[in-house]
């Protein structure tokens, strides 16, 4: 899970966010300035609106800009396992 | 076989769509504004063009911009580039986002600039845009209001003192000299436009 809080927010909102929602998976604060840059190295299409999703294996690599429920992320992960 | 899922997120959401290109004619409006009126592009007779920027009150994006776009505001205004600013954000789809809340945001941070709602969410789809905050600078030429930059602020939402690329600011100040910009689009994070 990559965060894209503010730095400044670390104590006050995303440690308590990963806390209350019990995130089980690494998270990593991403704090480089230079989005005009590096958005486009994640994915070309991409226009930098989040929640945004990469989901890749050795075959396959997708990209969604848009918010998923539960079932539908977990759906989708499912249809990239063989 | 194992696949991997990294999530890019802060606590929000999204929708996704085209819109204007560089050098595409942006349309009117007719929006409520925080104080009570109706506001349009047709209005301002003496402006050279405009500053659109699509923001609302509740992403720290756009929250993190606020002092920079009242900036631009004062920078450019007098120069004939006002900031017209535009909450994309269904209300119904997100709370703090009433006109109701961004005219006490508006009070609060002494915005010098009509903030206002995209009633019915029909202008954002037009421009295509995609988050907040993000910014259209519309040139007037005969044929209309052409698109001529459309992005980010700058190059560093998050720290104001890291910022090195003014990208609004060097815009406007080429077309303001007759010039193109030289960067016409760049991208920033920024929150998905809340839709039900």
């Amino acid at each position: 899970m990559v965060s894209l809080d503010f730095p400044k927010h670390k104590q006050s909102r995303l440690l308590p966010f990963i806390s209350k929602n019990k995130l089980q998976s690494k998270v990593v604060l991403l704090d480089d300035a230079d989005e005009n840059y590096w958005i486009n190295d994640i994915n070309a299409n991409w226009s930098g609106a989040i929640p945004a999703t990469l989901i890749y294996n050795s075959q396959k690599r997708d990209f969604y800009e848009r918010s998923f429920t539960k079932n539908e992320l977990l759906n989708l992960v499912e249809s990239f396992n063989p | 076989m194992k696949s991997i899922l990294i999530l890019f997120s802060s606590l929000l959401f999204l929708t996704h769509n085209h819109g204007y290109k560089i050098g595409d004619v942006a349309t009117d409006f007719s929006l409520p504004s925080v104080n009570a009126k109706m506001v349009s592009l047709a209005d301002y007779d003496q402006a050279k063009g405009f500053i659109i920027i699509f923001t609302c009150n509740t992403c720290p994006y756009s929250i993190a911009y606020e002092d920079r776009i009242n900036a631009l505001d004062a920078q450019y205004k007098p120069k004939g580039y006002p900031v017209i600013a535009i909450n994309p954000n269904d209300p119904a789809a997100k709370d703090g986002e009433h006109l109701t809340d961004m005219k006490q945001r508006a009070l609060k941070k002494g915005f010098t600039f009509p903030y206002l709602q995209d009633k019915g969410q029909h202008i954002y789809p037009k421009y295509g845009a995609t988050r907040t905050p993000q910014v259209f600078i519309l040139e007037k030429q005969e044929r209309g209001n052409v698109v001529q930059y459309i992005g980010a602020i700058d190059d560093s939402s998050r720290n104001p003192e890291k910022v090195s690329k003014r990208y609004v600011e060097e815009a406007v100040n080429a077309l303001l000299s007759g010039q193109k910009p030289k960067v016409n689009t760049t991208k920033a994070i920024g929150c998905s436009i809340k839709t039900l």
